[in-house]
């Protein structure tokens, strides 16, 4: 046993009992580890129909197969559960530092059962048994202060690894999330709304267990070579922020799709400004979207776009940091003490999701309105995208006649004006007023509360509010929207990142990407349906391993994922064995929907997503996405029923499920 | 007269020169997403006689502006002037700004 710790621990809530599972070896074979055993165990475990607020729900906290064993950009942690935002799978993935905590604790994952009969928080210190203790004094508390006072509270040798909820969990908020190092968030799928209906206010991680590497020479070989070539790539100085825009434009006008170095291309950038470099560059392109996704650049141009370069981001970045074992250090803290009143002093550097969430999509240019915002979600544990749609959808409703000033408790809910949004998000985060409660749990719980008028303007696929990425950009990106087992994200894969993973190199059955006009990413084809279907088997491999999608960009060619995983566990598996993994475990997660009652055709994205009606302005004018067909070719792929996207019994079968 | 001898005489190399097999390498070349790459092979490479410079590599794939350009060029990551000399697997990338991510 290597790379892995072969056991997970149970922790039954109302009982107070403490359960350790061995895993046997063949799981992590199938299954590797993170949200693949994270599937595995949940579907046993976990009872069919469970109420994903109830007691029966089940949430897990887990650690990828390779944290720990010396590779890099392989520190990610993720959350499983059954999500009550879209019914079916759920997971969020996180960086920062949780998650070799969680192996070094013995466990490749900790899940939560039933529900406490007070707030309590888990404790495992090295060299002792775990326990529950008693947070009635935590709860209510904001995520930040929690984490400051059980680190403090808890210290040993060293600080331990804290995850928590905030006020937004506690409440049940469905677009909750859960949070560690003081303003990272795994965010999606409503996980924070999880484990606040468990009245699990934090986790408390100090072990120091031993992680086991089979071949430890050529892990540190392979890492060595990775971290020489991220070192050595800088973009040069004159590459300003004022550019970005300029080559949005470029991006815009591209007729091509070709191979990308991710190396040269990504990865610079990421260690310059890190993901706040798409705030304008996005605007000009296309890919970010404006007026809750119904506009374009003449909505939001450079008078507006230019407030929110990313050079006048990081000129408030104090200090850079790096999540564990990663070399490119896309993270930042930035100084925000002379903003409002001095409320808070610092917050994580804005990700382009927030930037572009709370910017472009309400067309709010102040920028440090975004700065605030970002500290107010990351202390209550909010998911910025989803909050970001939610308002979007209400400012929508607003300028429509659906909301009225009475309605919004006196808020002028113009697009763009910023006092009004930190207002509405304020609410949204205590449930406060009439306009807080409605639009608390997300654009699908607001819309089915304000009637069938507002559905035009509700823009989410299966509940879940999509990342800020346009598919009329990128249509592969609309087929992971809609096709996912967990809806709605930018995360799984989309056409600019395959180029750049170059899984061609060495996958056999990943098409090439050699060059070929843009224009055919929108004709549904078996080809851009292989290339997602690729994406997605090797992002539940990603995960599995607790990789970082970023590193996965940087391309396969150079992050050597399947010569980590063999070298840290000694397999002998080819990456199209890997692949097989991916797809188990992305078919399980299916399978899972489907057994849960969700029907894999809901989650398609909104007709506005789709093109259907096509913008009449801007570098997506036009543009449509044949999306039915695209999802039906997907299924297809994947062994799964063309008609309505159940896994068919012949593929089950192969998969040994 | 023995007409081997005349044969001799002849001198056929001087006639039908034999010349030598230009030896080539294949250098792998990541371009700007804005430039066409005709000259490259499906796997992303090109050929190239050997001892070429990146120069030569430069003009064969028609890279505009090549004292600019070798500015967001990195020869296997480090940096590197137009006359350094190409060798059998060399990468040549170009930084390059994209969205997405």
């Amino acid at each position: 046993m290597s790379g892995y710790m072969g056991k997970v621990l149970f922790v039954d809530l109302n009982s107070g009992i403490f359960e350790e599972k061995v895993i046997p070896d063949q799981v992590y074979e199938d299954y590797l580890a993170g949200v693949g055993l994270g599937t595995y165990i949940l579907t046993r475990e976990m009872t069919a129909g469970a109420d994903p607020l109830g007691p029966d729900n089940i949430i897990g906290f887990m650690s990828g197969l390779l944290t720990g064993t010396g590779s890099l950009l392989t520190g990610r942690w993720m959350v499983v559960c059954k999500s009550p935002l879209t019914g079916g799978w759920g997971d969020a993935n996180c960086g920062g530092n949780l998650s070799p905590a969680i192996k070094q604790c013995g466990y490749d994952g900790i899940f939560f059962k039933g529900i406490a009969k007070k707030p309590v928080y888990l404790v495992i210190d090295k060299d002792k048994e775990p326990r529950l203790e008693d947070a009635t004094d935590l709860w209510g508390l904001d995520a930040v202060e929690t984490e400051n006072r059980l680190t403090v509270k808890h210290r040993g040798t060293r600080d331990p690894a804290v995850a928590v909820i905030g006020p937004a969990g506690e409440k049940l908020s469905l677009i909750a999330g859960i949070c560690n190092d003081r303003g990272r968030i795994a965010a999606r799928s409503g996980v924070g709304a999880v484990m606040g209906s468990k009245k699990l206010k934090a986790i408390v991680l100090n072990g120091n267990d031993k992680i086991d590497c089979a071949d430890r020479d050529t892990v540190r070989t392979l890492s060595k070579q990775y971290a020489a070539k991220v070192k050595k790539v800088s973009l040069p100085r004159f590459f300003k922020g004022s550019l970005l825009p300029y080559a949005g434009m470029l991006m815009a006008k591209m007729k091509r799709v070709i191979a990308l170095d991710g190396m040269m291309v990504l990865v610079p950038t990421l260690k310059k400004w890190g993901t706040p470099m798409s705030n304008s560059l996005g605007v000009t392109s296309g890919d970010l979207p404006i007026k809750n996704w119904s506009g374009s650049v003449l909505d939001f141009g450079r008078s507006r776009y230019r407030h929110l370069n990313p050079d006048l981001i990081i000129e408030r970045e104090q200090k850079n940091y790096s999540c564990y074992s990663c070399v490119i250090g896309c993270g930042g803290i930035c100084r925000i003490d002379d903003l409002a009143g001095g409320e808070f002093k610092e917050t994580h550097k804005p990700e382009y999701e927030t930037c572009a969430a709370f910017g472009g999509l309400l067309l709010n240019s102040d920028r440090e309105s975004i700065f605030y915002i970002n500290e107010l979600l990351n202390r209550a544990g909010m998911d910025s995208i989803s909050a970001g749609n939610t308002v979007a959808f209400a400012l929508e409703c607003f300028e429509n006649g659906l909301l009225s000033l009475e309605d919004t408790d006196g808020l002028d809910l113009k697009w763009g004006n910023a006092e009004a949004i930190i207002r509405l998000v304020k609410k949204m985060i205590t449930r406060e007023g009439s306009i807080g409660e409605l639009l608390a749990d997300g654009v699908k719980a607001a819309a089915g509360k304000l009637g069938e008028k507002s559905l035009p303007y509700a823009m989410h696929a299966g509940g879940q509010e999509p990342g800020m990425h346009d598919p009329r950009f990128d249509p592969l990106l609309g087929l992971h929207f809609s096709a996912d087992p967990t809806p709605g994200r930018h995360t799984i894969g989309c056409g600019q990142y395959y180029q750049m993973m170059h899984l061609w190199e060495e996958v056999s059955w990943a098409p090439t990407v050699t060059g070929h006009n843009k224009d055919e990413e929108y004709i549904a084809s078996d080809q851009e349906a292989l290339k997602a279907v690729a994406q997605a088997c090797f992002k539940q491999v990603i995960d599995g391993a607790g990789g970082c999608l970023f590193a996965a960009m940087s391309g396969i060619q150079h992050w050597p994922l399947f010569k980590w995983l063999n070298a840290s566990t000694g397999w002998q598996k080819s990456p199209d064995q890997y692949m097989e993994i991916g797809k188990r475990i992305q078919t399980l997660r299916q399978q899972f929907n489907v057994r849960e009652g969700v029907e894999p055709f809901s989650f398609r994205m909104p007709n506005r997503l789709a093109g259907k009606p096509p913008l009449q302005a801007g570098s997506l004018k036009g543009k449509a996405v044949p999306i039915n067909e695209m999802m039906g070719l997907y299924w297809k792929h994947f062994g799964w029923s063309t008609d309505n996207g159940r896994p068919l019994a012949m593929t089950l079968k192969e998969l040994g499920l | 007269m023995n007409i081997g001898s005349s044969i001799n005489l002849f001198n056929a190399e001087r006639w039908f020169p034999v010349v030598p097999e230009k030896k080539m390498i294949r250098v792998r070349v990541y371009l700007p997403p804005y430039l066409e790459r005709p000259q490259l092979d499906k796997q992303g490479y090109a050929q190239i006689e050997k001892g070429s410079t990146l120069k030569d590599l430069f003009l064969m794939l028609h890279i505009p502006f090549s004292t600019g350009a070798i500015h967001l060029c990195r020869l296997n990551y480090e940096k590197a002037s137009l006359k350094n000399i190409l060798k059998d697997g060399d990468t040549v990338s170009f930084y390059s700004l994209i969205s997405g991510g």
